[in-house]
This record gives C-alpha cells, structure tokens and sequence, in this order.
C-alpha cells in the first residue's frame, strides 16, 4: 500500500497542481501546490530489531528522530499515510498506530491472541488492514479511534496486504508450521469498501512477499522463494481479471521488497543480493540480480525508495548495531549517509504537515 | 576421673593438686575455612581464664602445650573471620586434637550481625541468620539486594538466574559446596531450585575469578555454603498467596563419630492470577494460567572423622515441574517443563605431604523434559535431556611454618559430561570435559600491618577448541584502623555452553558452531570500606569501582528473519559497587540500617554505544530491620532502574521500586522454640518486571511457622 500512495500521492499532487494553475488563472494566489510550504517530505525507516522507526529530512535539515513504538515484537512491515504509521508489531498481537509529526505512538491497537501481525496497507483515511499470518485471517483496523475491527479469512499465512482501485490484495505464504512454503502463493482479494471476498488469484511460485503496483495498473507480486533455495521469482497480476498473466524467475535468494521508481522500473531487493532492477515494459533485467546495485559493495539491501526528487535510496542493514540508509547517485554510488536503528528492513517516503 | 578430681579439689585444696596426678595435656587443632576447606593461618588461640596462645600456622594448625586437664574454652579471632569459642575437654596428659572452622568475618555487634557481610576477599557474605530473616525461599532471594547482583525472575516460582555486575547468567559460576551448580548444557544457575533452607552462607565475590575458581566465574562467583550435620529437628510450614504451600522437615543427630542430617523440602505455587496486559500490546486483561511450579527436594548429610582429616559426604535427590505459560501477551496453556536431579559429593580435608589437602569428588545426574504440545507460535514440541557428570577438585595448601609470611597453594579441577539430548545437533558431542590448573600464593610482607598480596595463575582447558587459556588474579590488600582496601587486576573467560554452540538448528533457531569464549582480558578492581565503631553504634561505608570490557560476550540475537542465534559481541564496562550500613543498640532496641547501590556502565562497545539489553544501570536496595524482645520487624525496598529491551536507546522500560514487609515473633511451645512470620511481599501492589512481557501478579502475603526441638537453633 505504502507504494502505491507514491503514485496516489502523484495523482494527488498533479490534480493539485492542476487545480492550482486554474485557481491562479482566476486570480486566486493563495492556493497550496506541490511546493507546499506547510508540508515537508520525511523518510520513514522501520527498525526491526529495536522495534522503531527513523524518521529522517530527505533535505538533511533537520536530524534524524526515532521512534519507540513497544518494548517488544518483530516488525517487519508498515504502512503510511501522511502522518500516520500503521506498523504490525509481529510476534506481539498488536498494531502501532504513529504520529510521526508527533512522533509518539497514538494507539497501540490489540489484535486477536496469537496473530503473528505482519502485513498492513491503508484502505482509506482511517481504516488499515492487518493481516494475522498465524490465524489466516486480516483485521481491519481504524487508525483514529484504535479500535480493531472483526477478522475476515484469508488464505493461508497473509503476510503482506495491498490496495489498489477499490480491491485490497492479501499475499497468502501458505506456509507450514515450519514456516516453509507447502505450496505455490495465493492472493485473497477483497473489496477494499466492505472487506468481502472477491476473488482468489493463484499465483506459480512460492511465498509471495510483497507487491507493488506499476505504471501499467498491474500489480507485481514478489515471490521470496525458499530462504535458501535461490528460487525468487516475480509475478505480474492482472488486478481486474484476478490472473496471474506472467511469472519471471531468476530473481534469485530470497528477495524480499519492491518499488517503482520514477523511471518506470521494478526496484527489487534481497539482502542476499543487493537491489535488482526489473524494466516490465522490455520485460528485462536492467540489473540482474548478479549484477545488482551493491551499495557500499554491500550486496545486502532489504529495501529501496525514492524521495520525491527521484533520488534512491537503500538500506544498509546491520542486525547487531545501527545500521544506516545510503542515498545513491545516479551511478549508484553512496552521496550521503543517515543514520537509523538496528536491522533496518523497510523505508518509504511521505509528506508531512509542519504544521 | 570427674569424681577423683572432685575428690582431690574439695578435700586436698589447690595448693596440694599437684598431688592428685595433674599431667598437663596437650592441645593440637586446624582452623579452617568452612566454605573451601582451605587453612586459615595467623589465628590467635586463646584459652579464656588463661594465659596460654597460640597462633595457626599456614596450614592451619596450632599447638597449645602445659593446660591443665579439664574443661576450657577456646577463643580463636582472625581478623576478616568471625571469632568463635569452642569448648574442649582435655584429659590428664592426653593429647586433643580439635576441627575449628572459621566464617568470613560477619560483623558482630553484642551478638547481632550485620544483614549482609563483606567477608575476607572483596564480596559479600550473606549469613544464616540474614536468610532466615529475609523469609527468602531459594538461594537466588537471599542475593537480592546485593548491589553487584541482579536477580531475573520471570515469575514467582520461576527459575531465578543471578547475574553480577551486567554479565551474562552463565557467566556466573556457582559451587554449592565446591560442586557447580550451573547447568552443563546451558551454562546457567537456576538457584530457583536451590532451597534457602538448606544453606548455611553465602558469599558471592564479583569479578572475574576465573583464575581463582575455575572457568565460567567470567563475571563473578557464587559461593554456596550448605548446612552441615546437626542434632535435634525442625519443622517449617508456609502457605501464601498464588496457592503457595510449602513445608520443610529435617532431623540429624550423632552416632559415635558420626553426625548426620536428613531433611526434605516440598513446595507448590498454584501461580494462576489476573493481571492487565500493557499498553504497548494493546492492554486488556488477562489471566495468569499454566504458571504452578512443584518442588520436591530430599537432602543427607553426613560426616566423620578419617584419615586424620575429616569427611563430609552429601546428596540429594529432587524434582521440579513447572508450567511455561510464556508472555503475558503470548501465554501457552500447555508449556510443561520437568527436571529431575541426582546429586552426590564427598570431600575429604585433612594434612597431608605437610600442607592443608582437600579433595572434592562428585557426581551428577539429571533428566529433563521441556513440551508444548500447543505453543502460541511456532511449532509444537518436545525435548529431552539426560546427562551424567563426574569430577573433581582437590587442593593442597602449604606454607614456611607457623607465623610465616608466605603460604602457596595449588588446586587441579576436571569435570566429565555426558549428555543426550534432543535439543542438541547431531553435531554436538555426547561427551565433554574441563579442566583447571591453578597456582596461588599469599605473602604478607610486614607482619602485623595487614598488607597482603595475593596472586593466582590459572590455565584452562576450553572444552569448546581444547585450547588451553591462562588467566590470573594479582591482589593486594590492606587492612588497618578500621579502614580496609584492596587494588586487583584480573583476567577471566568463559566458554560457550553446549546449547549456545550446538543447539538444534530448527524455526526461528539457528546455531553458532564458531561462537567463541567471553573474555575479559584485563579487569581493574579497587575498594576501600571504612568501619567504625562508636560503643553501641557500629557502622561502615564502603565502595568498589571496576573497569574491565568483555570480548565476545554471548548474546542471542535475532536476524532480519526474527531467526534467533547466539553471537559474541564486544562490550565495555565499568562500574561502581557502594554500601552503607549501620547498627545501633538500645534500650528500646536494635536498629539495623542497610543501603546499597550498583552502578553498571555496559555499553556496546561501538561509536555512541548504548547500555547492554536489560541491563538497568542504577539498582538500590535499602532495608531497616528492628527487633525488640521477641519481635522482628524488617522493611525493604528494592529499586531496578531503567533499561532497554534492545541493543539501542529507544522504548526504555521504567525504573521501578518494589517494597517488602516482614513481621516475625518468637516463641516456645512446650519448651520447643519456635516462630511465626508474616511476609508481605510488593507491599504497594507494583507489578512491573525486570523483562517486559512477563507479568507479575504484585502484592503477595506469606505465613510462615517454624517449630524445633529444644537446643536446635532458633530461627527468627
């Protein structure tokens, strides 16, 4: 969902700007576009290990802020929109809803016993999906009142949710209780307005882990494979027909998070291999993952993303100290470090009011 | 010869004694250390009423000759050891030999020691009669307070891990008698399963003391005393809170040279209660469940003379089931653990070779089973461990002579472990085994002012490379008007245990088969206490400060996959021990005050290096106790500062401060002494945990009764 909100948001900002220019050709000059002054762009990175986020100027005004949200739990997800950050504690059933402009949790939001809360996407304003891989099932969640909503079945082991036009997408591991994939990847997909089932997609690989939507409305799951088994894969689905129109394989160990970048191509990265890029108009690697983007030389990245000056950056991840995220050139060299918390495993971008 | 004597005294008179046939006799001892059975030189022997001395030599030994036959008392005083009297019978020119045993220096006032003790070497001494005071149950509770040490507990009932001055649990070496208590596989001390009652002292000496005591003391050491053999009988009973029920009976007597004891101990906790789960996951209320713990202890203990030394055998023989209901937000109903133990010693301390010889033999024997059938997370499952140990500790002591200056000493400790177990790899072996060298020596280079240097040399071998390491302890200490120091430098290490090396790869576990020892290459210890006495008030100050950063501590940690595996990790560290303690008789009264303070810089050593996980760096204990008549009443408050849950400085978890009241009378039943006590645990209901998630049910009451046969020791 994260993801997808890069493109809403440029939606937003285009009718934004649209309406700006025929507010101005009216004479009206006091009018909020783009450059909003009153709203600021910040970096959000989840910290998995210490459980907090790091919330970072992209402008490197200001220095980089972090975030406890619990004293324990195993986040691996988050969801964002505006100011708030839904973040699934993991292993602690329970949602962190973040004020990041407040920078204080406002709502730790219970979720049913034993959930194993990992996956999350917004559905609107107020309402965030999480998704409970060790019950099978998703619970809506307001992220206003933090109150949680009931269950609804999914497939088996969600583990990662998506909205896009109208439809939410839950990304079914079906994974064991040894947590190895029994079999090849399901999506649930669900109405994003009154949860119902809508359908089931059935993917050709392994462990769906995240999604993406791209520039052509189709949504480009990630299959992680075996941990081990050097089996990645990606999959693109036809969001309105609910098919998987096309698996590419060698995407190699255990990839882990994509995004689109603003030049149209697929951002995947692994932190067994670094940062592959897919191009899914050629239908071709730009870098294959034995040729990846290595930052630093190190072929290790578990997420990227792009500020809204299409600048990229990755994570650098240390699970046993602070770890940092590196903004790279457009050769992909290392142009500046921020610093953020241990084993850094997810990153995205949003604009925040300052005031 | 009681009547003859009577006889020559009352109707020949003292001035025509001589005629009766008086020999004077002669009277032969060894003064030793209870705890290690190691000789205690410069003890001055007196015979009250009398002129006649003596002072031990480095083994221990004393040589009084030309008393009279007849009954006396014995005083023997040292300084850093409690003084004593020992009654002795001496008959017409015989020779007598007696066993005195000295304990480290209680601080005594009209009869009244202190709650807690610092005993000759820099430590603590917790005494008896401070156990039996505190109303702890287990050996863990009667460390809690000490500033170096810090108790986790998850739960009442629970196993209680001790850990000194911010190192790991495994890192602290417990001998229960000279025979370790840590579990071979995990490298931890549970002292949850070692019962209060049967435990004489307690003296826990921080820093690594490797050299001194073997592998494993990286942080610190733990040594536990047990109750030797005793006549009469005891009976306590206690219920309390969370379904606590427990009662302890023992009885000993004496049979020609032996002396015995035997005594069991049962205790269950039913453990089930309400409790609100926390804010950060979400709060709501819960129950308490699958948190009952049963204990079932049999104990023997029996000693005689042999060889001319002594002999001093023991075991016992327990089981513990307890439930793991895990944490509070993630409880399992079905978690069962299930330990059961054999252990048996003996020690034999005597002269030999013209030294002080000492030789400790045991075995162990232990089966456990840990299950869960439906755990919250992950998959069900099912482990099994046996294993047999065997080893042994001998140490010889010898010096110049009596008075000397100089006394050497050497030690040689091996220990075998077989171990099968379903939790391991098959990569582990069954088999493994360690071993220390070490050589000591004591110089007191000018007699009388109480400076010493002491100085240790240890070699290992690391059952984990079969390498040998070396470690040493160098120690001078000084001790006069009423003002005692030390300055030590020390190195140490600990291997990983088995389940840190080989623990079965499988969800979320995945093992370190390169994981290294924990070294502290080089520890810097200096403390100085100032004790004085103004006539019916004592009192002391005192502090230590210490750096020394460990090298590859073991710590589990977590990947991006949350799959958990143990690493070593490089820490810094330094920190400061403090204590004040006082004590006042008076009319109405006596008035004991205690305070201590533990500070503990450990930090990751890396640029801007936060305080290790769960490390609270300020921890406080205070306690006043005032007894008067047959009343005992003591007030304590613990304080564990705040910590991280993490390796950075983010979701600090609160300080907090926990309150404890205990009330307690004596009296006699028929002519049986007896007492009765109240125990009013968290007295203001807190219920916050060292670990977060693990909740505690807060304000518990216990009620203890104690009975004993007449002439057994009173128990307050």
């Amino acid at each position: 969902m994260k993801r997808d909100l890069r493109w809403d948001r440029a939606l937003g900002l285009s009718v934004t700007a649209l309406c700006g220019l025929v507010c101005a050709g009216c004479g009206i000059d006091d009018v909020s576009g783009p450059e909003n002054p009153r709203e600021s762009e910040v970096g959000v990175v989840l910290n998995s290990l210490d459980v907090s986020l790091t919330v970072f100027d992209p402008a490197g005004l200001r220095e980089p802020s972090t975030i406890g949200l619990a004293a324990d739990g195993s986040p691996v997800g988050f969801a964002l929109r505006g100011d708030l950050v839904v973040v699934p504690l993991g292993f602690v059933p329970a949602a962190a809803v973040v004020d990041i402009g407040l920078e204080a949790v406002r709502h730790t939001v219970a979720l049913p016993e034993g959930s194993g809360a990992t996956g999350v996407a917004f559905l609107n304003d107020s309402i965030a999906l999480v998704a409970n891989p060790n019950l099978d099932s998703v619970t809506p969640v307001n992220v206003l009142s933090g109150l949680a909503g009931e269950d609804v079945p999914v497939g088996r082991y969600p583990q990662a949710v998506t909205a896009t036009g109208g439809r939410v997408f839950v990304l079914n591991a079906e994974l064991g209780p040894d947590f190895q994939p029994t079999g090849p990847g399901t999506l649930t997909v669900l109405d994003a307005g009154d949860l119902s089932l809508l359908g089931t997609v059935r993917l050709s690989a392994t462990n769906p882990g995240s999604a993406a939507v791209g520039p052509d409305g189709r949504l480009y799951v990630v299959n992680s494979g075996s941990f081990g088994g050097g089996d990645g894969s990606l999959s693109v689905v036809d969001p309105s027909s609910l098919e998987e129109v096309e698996l590419i394989s060698d995407f190699g160990e255990f990839p882990f998070a994509s995004t689109f970048g603003p030049d149209g191509n697929l951002y995947v990265s692994s932190f067994a291999f670094g940062i592959s890029i897919w191009d899914p108009t050629a239908r071709a690697f730009v870098r294959s993952t034995g040729e990846a983007i290595a930052p630093e030389g190190s072929s290790s990245s578990p997420g990227a993303a792009f500020d809204r000056a299409g600048r990229l950056y990755a994570l650098r991840p240390d699970c046993r100290q602070p770890s940092a995220v590196l903004r790279l050139d457009d050769n992909f060299q290392v142009e500046a470090t921020v610093p953020v918390g241990i084993c850094p495993i997810e990153m995205a971008f949003t604009l925040v009011g300052d005031g | 010869m009681r009547v003859f004597l009577l006889i020559c005294v009352g109707f020949l008179g003292p001035a025509v004694g001589d005629l009766c046939g008086q020999w004077p006799g002669r009277l032969r001892g060894r003064i030793s250390d209870p705890e290690n059975g190691s000789p205690i030189s410069g003890a001055l022997v007196g015979v009250m009423g009398s002129a006649f001395t003596a002072i031990s030599d480095v083994a221990g030994r004393f040589e009084i000759q030309g008393l009279g036959p007849g009954s006396h008392i014995l005083r023997v005083e040292r300084v850093g050891y409690e003084a004593t009297q020992v009654p002795v019978e001496l008959r017409n020119g015989r020779s007598v030999s007696v066993e005195i045993s000295l304990n480290p220096e209680p601080f005594r006032l009209d009869g009244i020691s202190m709650v807690t003790e610092r005993p000759d070497r820099p430590g603590w001494t917790v005494t008896r009669e401070t156990i039996e005071r505190s109303g702890a149950h287990t050996a863990a509770d009667a460390l809690r307070g000490l500033p170096a040490v810090l108790v986790r507990e998850d739960r009442p009932g629970a196993g209680q891990r001790v850990s000194i001055r911010g190192g790991s649990a495994a890192g602290t070496l417990v001998l229960v008698d000279g025979v370790p208590w840590n579990d071979p596989i995990t490298g931890v001390a549970d002292l949850g399963r070692l019962p209060a009652a049967v435990i004489e002292r307690i003296v826990v000496v921080p820093g690594g003391q490797t050299a001194r005591y073997g592998a494993g003391a990286r942080a610190g050491v733990v040594l536990v005393t047990t109750r030797g053999p005793e006549s009469g009988w005891m009976l306590t009973s206690e219920l309390g809170s969370l379904g606590r029920r427990g009662v302890d009976a023992e009885i000993g007597g004496v049979k020609g040279d032996l002396r015995w004891r035997a005594g069991g101990t049962y205790d269950r906790i039913g453990g089930a209660f309400d409790f609100e789960l926390p804010r950060e996951v979400g709060g709501g209320r819960a129950r308490r469940a699958n948190a009952d713990t049963r204990t079932a202890t049999a104990r023997l203990v029996a000693s005689l003379p042999l060889l001319g030394g002594a002999l001093r055998s023991s075991g016992s023989v327990d089981e513990d089931e307890r439930g793991l209901p895990g944490k509070g937000f993630a409880q399992s109903e079905t978690g069962r653990s299930n330990h059961r133990r054999l252990r048996l010693s003996a020690r034999w301390q005597g002269e030999a070779v013209g030294g002080a010889l000492s030789t400790l033999l045991h075995l162990g024997s232990q089966s456990a089973e840990v299950r869960d059938a439906d755990p919250p997370t992950g998959v069900p499952f099912e482990e099994h461990w046996t294993f047999r140990s065997a080893g042994i500790r001998s140490a010889w002591q010898w010096g110049e002579g009596a008075g000397s200056l100089a006394e050497w000493g050497v030690s040689l400790r091996a220990a075998s472990h077989r171990v099968r177990s379903t939790a391991l790899s098959e990569r582990a072996s069954s088999a493994r085994w360690d071993a220390d060298l070490t050589l000591n020596g004591t110089l007191t280079p000018i007699r009388g002012r109480g400076l010493r240097v002491k100085g240790a040399l240890g070699i290992h071998r690391d059952p984990t490379d079969a390498q040998v390491r070396p470690t040493h302890e160098l120690e001078v200490s000084w001790n006069g008007s009423g003002l005692r120091g030390h300055v030590a430098h020390r190195s140490s290490f600990r291997a990983p245990s088995m389940a840190d090396q080989y623990f079965r790869e499988g969800v979320a576990v995945v093992a370190n088969p390169d994981l290294g020892a924990e070294w502290t290459p080089s520890e810097l210890e200096f403390g100085l206490e100032l004790r004085r006495d103004w006539g019916r008030t004592v009192g002391s100050v005192g502090a230590t400060v210490y750096s020394g950063d460990v090298r590859g501590l073991v710590v589990w940690m977590p990947d991006f996959r949350f799959v958990w595996s143990p690493v070593n990790i490089d820490v810094r560290r330094k920190g400061l021990d403090a204590w004040v303690r006082t004590e006042r008789r008076s009319d109405i009264g006596d008035f004991r005050i205690e305070a201590n303070y533990g500070l503990r810089h450990v930090t990751y050593d890396r640029p801007g290096g936060t305080q290790v996980s769960y490390r609270p760096r300020h921890v406080a204990f205070g306690s006043a106790s005032f007894s008067r008549g047959l009343w005992r009443l003591r007030f304590a408050a613990e304080h564990t500062g705040a910590r991280y849950p993490f390796a950075s400085a983010v979701n600090a978890l609160p300080a907090f401060t926990t309150l404890d009241l205990r009330l307690a009378r004596e009296w006699v039943l028929a002519g049986r002494p007896g007492s009765v006590a109240i125990h009013l645990r968290r007295l203001a209901d807190q219920r916050d945990a060292l670990i977060f998630g693990y909740p505690h049910p807060g304000r518990t009451v216990e009620i203890a009764i104690h009975l004993q046969s007449r002439g057994a020791r009173v128990l307050q």
